[in-house]
């Protein structure tokens, strides 16, 4: 059986032996991201180009077109138009490049917050709508409380030194990132 | 295959992964052809047969090849894929 990669770009990296061809090749993944995660999204959707193209109103040309086009070449008017087909709103962000998986948790979190309290501002003494709150929170509670204990045995198993020190929970990298009401309570 | 591959990635089922360069070859194999690439050039006719297998959350690269041998490479992944599924 052959050897196993972790992606295309890692395959190519290895088997290849003409260092030009390496590079072109990591340049034409990278220049292709948008268009691969467009290419993810309708599959998603589980929709055909056809079918995308229908909802959208152009041609299924454009739309293999837009699938294979270099980032350079798409335009905003291109993901408005995926996001409008799709029903999905257009968020444009950008994201601190060293940021690490743990402060990107850390910044869900808060996020989480965030629409937890929204959700209970909308409650204002309705009763019927304080149940259903309060049933998400407990759903919440459970699901997100499974996601962390599901890795902790696995991770009991590996670690040679158990960890007893108590847990510390830092704010997230970016101070510029959170929102006003975070730094209040990170004050506070 | 980067496309592909990056697709199954986000945990899209290989059957819904569609588009003008990917045909659905029999038992699962797919064929990549030269056509994604969004080249100005005509490229040769050329199909690169993959295989995802979900049970291992694999994707296997089988084979590349022309037109004139697309028969025998479709048997030939055909049955390595038989192998694979058969745990040989």
């Amino acid at each position: 059986m052959g050897k196993r990669v972790n992606s295309v770009l890692q395959s190519v990296k290895e088997i290849s032996t003409t260092k030009s061809f390496k590079k072109k090749f990591a340049e034409e993944v990278q220049n292709k991201s948008v268009a691969k995660f467009l290419f993810s999204l309708r599959c998603g959707h589980k929709l055909t180009q056809k079918q995308l193209a229908g909802k959208i109103r152009c041609s299924q040309g454009r739309i293999s077109k837009i699938e294979s086009s270099c980032n350079r070449e798409l335009t905003i008017k291109d993901l408005m138009d995926y996001g409008n087909a799709l029903n999905l709103q257009l968020e444009v962000g950008y994201q601190n490049k060293n940021a690490r998986i743990v402060d990107l948790i850390k910044c869900h979190a808060f996020k989480i917050k965030e629409y937890l309290e929204k959700l209970v501002g909308l409650v204002k003494g309705d009763e019927i709508m304080a149940a259903h709150v309060l049933k998400f929170h407990l759903e919440a509670y459970d699901n997100i409380t499974n996601f962390i204990l599901k890795n902790i045995p696995d991770l009991h198993k590996k670690s040679l030194k158990p960890f007893k020190e108590p847990v510390h929970i830092s704010t997230p990298l970016d101070d510029e990132l959170k929102m006003p009401q975070e730094k209040e309570l990170i004050k506070a | 295959m980067d496309t592909y591959f990056e697709s199954l990635r986000r945990d899209i089922n290989p059957l819904q992964i569609n588009a003008g360069f990917i045909h659905h070859e029999p038992i699962g194999i797919k064929a990549v052809d030269q056509k994604g690439g969004n080249k100005k050039i005509k490229l040769k006719q050329t199909r690169l047969y993959i295989f995802p297998y979900t049970e291992e959350k694999v994707l296997y690269a089988l084979t590349i090849g022309d037109k004139q041998s697309q028969k025998e490479d479709i048997k030939w992944c055909q049955d390595f894929v038989k192998k694979i599924k058969g745990g040989a």
